[in-house]
């Protein structure tokens, strides 16, 4: 049977786990908390379920991109960034910003606005 | 950061939202259920503070997302543990079932034929001759075979499937009383169950047909009536 591709730095990440890693950057979040700054930061286009939001958590978990953190209510559990997680998370910024900056330099964010005119 | 505040939901909402829940694997549930289960009253209490009221939409959307993903852990078990115990673990099924089901097959396939046939001809009450004589000379209908398969077979099914019960029961004898006897049952006592259709059925397999269509054409009204008429079918 196939295996699951880890999460590594050469793997792309979907977007719901580019954002989830994206709102965990700037300090540990329980689950809503994590799905209302992903809404937030992709402008209300990613809504995640409770399933695809523990789905992801299940294995960026197994994969040790994020870590249970410190909880201050028992029921709740918090998570945060590990260094692997922070690395993958940086290595594909990375690439996203090199990409814009090529798109950038070929004008493209004109023509794109052109084309919506 | 965004703050989580006591919410109580309608015990109605509560109970589907487990019924969602009760799709994924039971060792995601024992890791996640109760986060998820705060989440969703989260999600809840959102939808009625924009919407006013809970649309059908957001319950579309509880069911695809957890389905939807339930779906996935359960490929992910079965990659990680494998089928076998995967079904160990998440269907309480032991090897008197595979062999249980294995044995009850034959009777099964000659119980949907002969239902689809006796439907297609439009009579109940009667078997459907042309599909008979077709399939008299194929292994399933030869006539001592039959008898293996509707009854012998369906008969080892379930004294195969009383094995792990009688088992349980001499290690534990509150174990046939407890209250999840059933759930961790449910797969042997499914079989038991289908094996002793079966069985009745063949003694009962011109009855119940007639009754069957008895009560469509008249209901049951003359109930006693249809009862001495498929006495002789």
């Amino acid at each position: 049977m196939s295996k699951r591709k880890q999460f590594s730095n050469s793997n792309l990440l979907t977007l719901p786990v580019f954002y989830i890693l994206l709102s965990l950057t700037t300090q540990e979040r329980h689950g809503y908390d994590i799905m209302k700054q992903v809404e937030h930061d992709s402008n209300g286009k990613i809504k995640l379920g409770a399933g695809t939001l523990y789905g992801a958590i299940k294995r960026m978990l197994e994969d040790k991109l994020i870590v249970e953190g410190s909880s201050e209510h028992a029921r709740r559990r918090y998570y945060k960034l590990t260094e692997k997680g922070r690395s993958i998370f940086n290595n594909q910024l990375e690439r996203y910003n090199q990409a814009v900056e090529i798109a950038r330099q070929k004008n493209l964010f004109a023509k794109l606005a052109l084309a919506y005119v | 950061m965004y703050e989580t505040i006591n919410i109580s939901i309608p015990k109605k909402a509560e109970r589907i939202f487990g019924l969602f829940l009760s799709f994924y694997p039971k060792v995601y549930r024992q890791k996640f259920g109760n986060e998820m289960r705060l989440v969703f009253y989260e999600m809840y209490q959102e939808e009625i503070l924009t919407n006013g009221k809970i649309r059908f939409g957001f319950w579309i959307w509880q069911f695809s997302d957890l389905s939807n993903n339930a779906l996935k852990e359960h490929v992910d078990l079965i990659e990680k543990k494998g089928i076998k115990k995967y079904m160990q673990q998440t269907f309480n099924i032991n090897k008197y079932n595979i062999f249980g089901v294995i044995l009850l097959l034959p009777a099964f396939i000659v119980f949907c034929i002969d239902l689809g046939s006796r439907i297609i001809q439009g009579d109940l009450v009667h078997y459907n001759r042309p599909v008979y004589k077709l399939l008299s000379h194929t292994p399933l209908y030869w006539t001592p075979v039959l008898f293996v398969w509707v009854i012998i077979f369906p008969l080892l099914a379930v004294g195969i499937n009383l094995i792990p019960i009688i088992t349980k029961a001499v290690k534990d004898r509150d174990h046939l009383k407890s209250k999840t006897f059933i759930k961790q049952n449910f797969t042997t006592l499914l079989i038991l169950t289908f094996g002793l259709f079966f069985v009745l059925l063949v003694k009962y397999h011109d009855f119940a047909p007639c009754m069957v269509h008895g009560i469509l054409k008249v209901g049951f009204g003359q109930l006693d009536h249809i009862v001495e008429v498929c006495r002789k079918a």
